[in-house]
């Protein structure tokens, strides 16, 4: 008589299809890390949550005061609004990119003692950005309505950007989450990218200010056009469609080839951890 | 056996590239790259053909060296690391325990440890509500369930991250070492845990270097040498490791029952007293080692050069380091190593004493004028000892497990 085997282990390559579906069994330890992460960052902090609106409030001030006292940028929304709309999305994309790519790397001792598929580690960053983004929503709705703005229609499509926003900053993090166990080297490059990142960005500038030459690399660049977005939602801001599609078109593909090497590569973690 | 079976390993084997050579940084693997001798990649084979069964109610022990490759085939097991080739079949639920606390966060409260924990474990979250309270209860930590565990003292940790494991039921569990961690108190409780897994008929399989805890708690054995299996048998097979583990441990040469140490790789000052002469004497052998069922003696030949109040003690351990048992020059009677002159010490080992086991004795000269130690050598003289009865065909050819076997007289008498 056959019986039922419960759980089979093969050496061997496993589909990704197979492999996302036990992630997906797995969705409540994505939950379970979001969680844990949030409540260890924000354990015994008495502001607790908005610590989060601390980094890019520092950020509005100084481009702020940047932009408007020393160069005189105009424009014709308030700065303050463009400035973080910019903020809040290269903030949760950085937010990704930063903790989703070294989430391996530091759970090392749970990776090694317990198994779970592991790319719900990177997986629950999105859930922990997820929350710093919502109050940065809440600053920027009320700077909405401080400056007299109104919120449009658009805001419909919100949810859609906000996955845009995780896509683009999971394809890096998963990524760099399954190459920095081999390479440990790019543990070190990770804040130098994020910090070299933001100048290619149009985060506190307008795109009008690149020369035409240049503007090519917004064609390749989906976090800009996560901020674009943002900015035809709130601010009501031009966007390019094709622009758009063709870098959302590099995230999907930079996103699936990472899942896809993360998966190859995840069977190996335990041993070059 | 017929009993159904749980778990079917077959023909697993895992090899890892050394590290030295990995290529763990750019340059590293730049230089891989464009070397043009691609052999430089070393290879060790961890596992080679790992095979066996593990049958419903069985709890299996997997002994053996450092490095025989029990923790490797516990993390493929446990689906951490994966093989090269082979198959696992699991015919049940099973949890691996590599490690108590393992998912543990300090800054989260015992409550939230558990979630966390349990949902690791691939406990739902229904689950582990139906077993909190037992999991609390069992822990004992009450009312401390809401404080962060940083707070907690190692035995309250270790307490509620055991329980967290064993309230969870599972029909496999896969344990490595773990029932070494923690005080003495908490591996009790270890201990009568898993012979309560035992007991309720769930199946279990412990890697373990304690020959002791493996020979009471398990009733098969997989003895592991350079990734293979080679013995499977019953808590006598322990024995067998012991004759390929220990010999080298101890430095015996084959065939050799006793090793006495070359104090001369131990020098110590003796311009007040010398060791002039040392070993056993009056023993007798069987075909498997000293013979437990006479009585031998240590001696030493000592002289001092000055007048020195010295006292002689022999520690007597286990292969494993336990210490069993102390005895000393400075005996009632009142007879003194004090005065210059030269010294002949006889220990009178009395037959019956020890076990079928190996045995280590650590000398050590004592100033009893100021307490102070002069002289130290551990593994002195290295015993392997063996009961005449346990030799095949005799009239009582039974094993009496602990770490000593003095004979202990029955009476039996009708009443």
């Amino acid at each position: 008589m056959e019986r039922q085997i419960y759980k089979s282990i093969r050496g061997g390559r496993q589909s990704l299809l197979g492999y996302l579906k036990s992630v997906y069994e797995a969705r409540n330890l994505v939950w379970s890390f979001a969680v844990r992460d949030l409540k260890i960052q924000y354990a015994q902090t008495y502001l607790g949550l908005f610590w989060s609106l601390v980094q890019p409030l520092t950020g509005l001030i100084i481009f702020n005061f940047f932009f408007q006292r020393v160069i005189h940028l105009k424009l014709q929304v308030p700065y303050a609004v463009f400035a973080f709309t910019g903020i809040m999305g290269w903030f949760y994309f950085t937010a990704l990119v930063g903790q989703a790519g070294t989430s391996l790397m530091n759970n090392q001792a749970l990776i090694k003692k317990i198994q779970f598929p592991r790319l719900v580690l990177p997986l629950s960053k999105a859930l922990v950005g997820l929350v710093e983004f919502s109050i940065s929503l809440m600053l920027l709705l009320i700077m909405l309505l401080v400056f007299g703005m109104g919120i449009s229609y658009k805001i419909i499509f919100l949810p859609l950007v906000v996955i845009a926003n995780v896509i683009t900053g999971l394809s890096v993090g998963i990524w760099l989450s399954a190459l920095t166990i081999r390479f440990r080297d790019l543990h070190h490059l990770i804040p130098y990218l994020i910090g070299f990142g933001i100048w290619l960005t149009p985060v506190f500038y307008p795109t009008t200010m690149v020369p035409e030459a240049y503007k090519w690399i917004y064609y390749l660049h989906p976090v800009a056009n996560v901020i674009a977005l943002y900015r035809w939602i709130f601010i009501g801001l031009p966007i390019d469609a094709l622009q758009v599609a063709c870098s959302f078109g590099v995230a999907v593909l930079v996103f699936i080839s990472g899942l896809y090497f993360f998966v190859r590569n995840e069977k190996f973690v335990a041993d070059y951890l | 056996m017929d009993a159904e079976i749980m778990l079917e390993v077959k023909n697993v084997s895992k090899g890892f590239r050394l590290r030295e050579n990995r290529a763990d940084s750019f340059k590293s693997m730049l230089s891989q790259f464009f070397s043009s001798n691609k052999n430089d990649v070393q290879h060790f084979q961890a596992l080679t053909n790992v095979s066996f069964n593990l049958h419903k109610g069985e709890a299996l022990g997997i002994i053996g060296k450092n490095g025989a490759g029990k923790s490797t085939l516990l993390r493929i097991l446990s689906g951490i690391s994966e093989p090269d080739t082979g198959e696992i079949n699991f015919y049940g639920k099973v949890v691996s325990i590599l490690d108590i606390g393992a998912g543990f966060h300090p800054e989260l409260t015992g409550r939230e440890n558990i979630y966390l924990s349990a949902s690791l474990y691939k406990f739902t979250r229904k689950k582990i509500e139906e077993r909190f309270a037992e999991i609390v209860d069992f822990s004992g930590i009450g009312k401390f369930i809401d404080e962060p565990v940083k707070n907690y003292s190692s035995g309250m940790y270790l307490r509620l991250a055991f329980s967290v494991i064993t309230c969870l039921d599972a029909e496999i569990y896969l344990i490595d070492e773990v029932v070494n961690v923690g005080d003495a108190n908490f591996q009790m409780k270890c201990k009568a845990k898993i012979e309560e897994l035992i007991a309720a008929g769930k199946t279990l399989l412990i890697a373990s270097h304690n020959m002791n805890e493996i020979s009471i708690l398990c009733n098969r054995v997989i003895l592991m040498e350079y990734g293979q299996v080679i013995e499977t048998g019953g808590p006598d097979i322990i024995q067998k490791y012991m004759t390929i583990a220990l010999p080298q441990f101890f430095n015996f040469k084959a065939d050799e029952f006793f090793h006495i140490k070359d104090l001369s790789e131990s020098p110590f000052d003796q311009s007040r007293l010398s060791i002039n002469n040392y070993g056993i004497k009056d023993y007798i052998v069987n075909a498997e080692g000293i013979s437990t069922n006479h009585p031998f003696a240590v001696f030493l030949d000592i002289e001092l050069k000055e007048r020195l109040n010295t006292e002689l003690r022999l520690k007597f351990y286990d292969a494993t380091g336990a210490l069993i048992f102390t005895c000393t020059s400075w005996q009632d009677d009142g007879v003194r190593i004090e005065e210059t002159g030269k010294y002949h010490l006889e220990f009178k080992i009395p037959a019956n004493l020890f076990n079928t086991r190996f045995y280590s004795v650590e000398l050590r000269i004592v100033n009893r004028d100021f307490q102070t130690l002069m002289f130290k050598a551990d593994k002195f003289i290295s015993l392997k000892m063996s009961d005449d009865n346990l030799i095949p065909g005799h009239i009582r050819e039974v094993t009496l497990q602990g770490l000593i076997k003095p004979l202990i007289p029955v009476v039996i008498t009708p009443y």
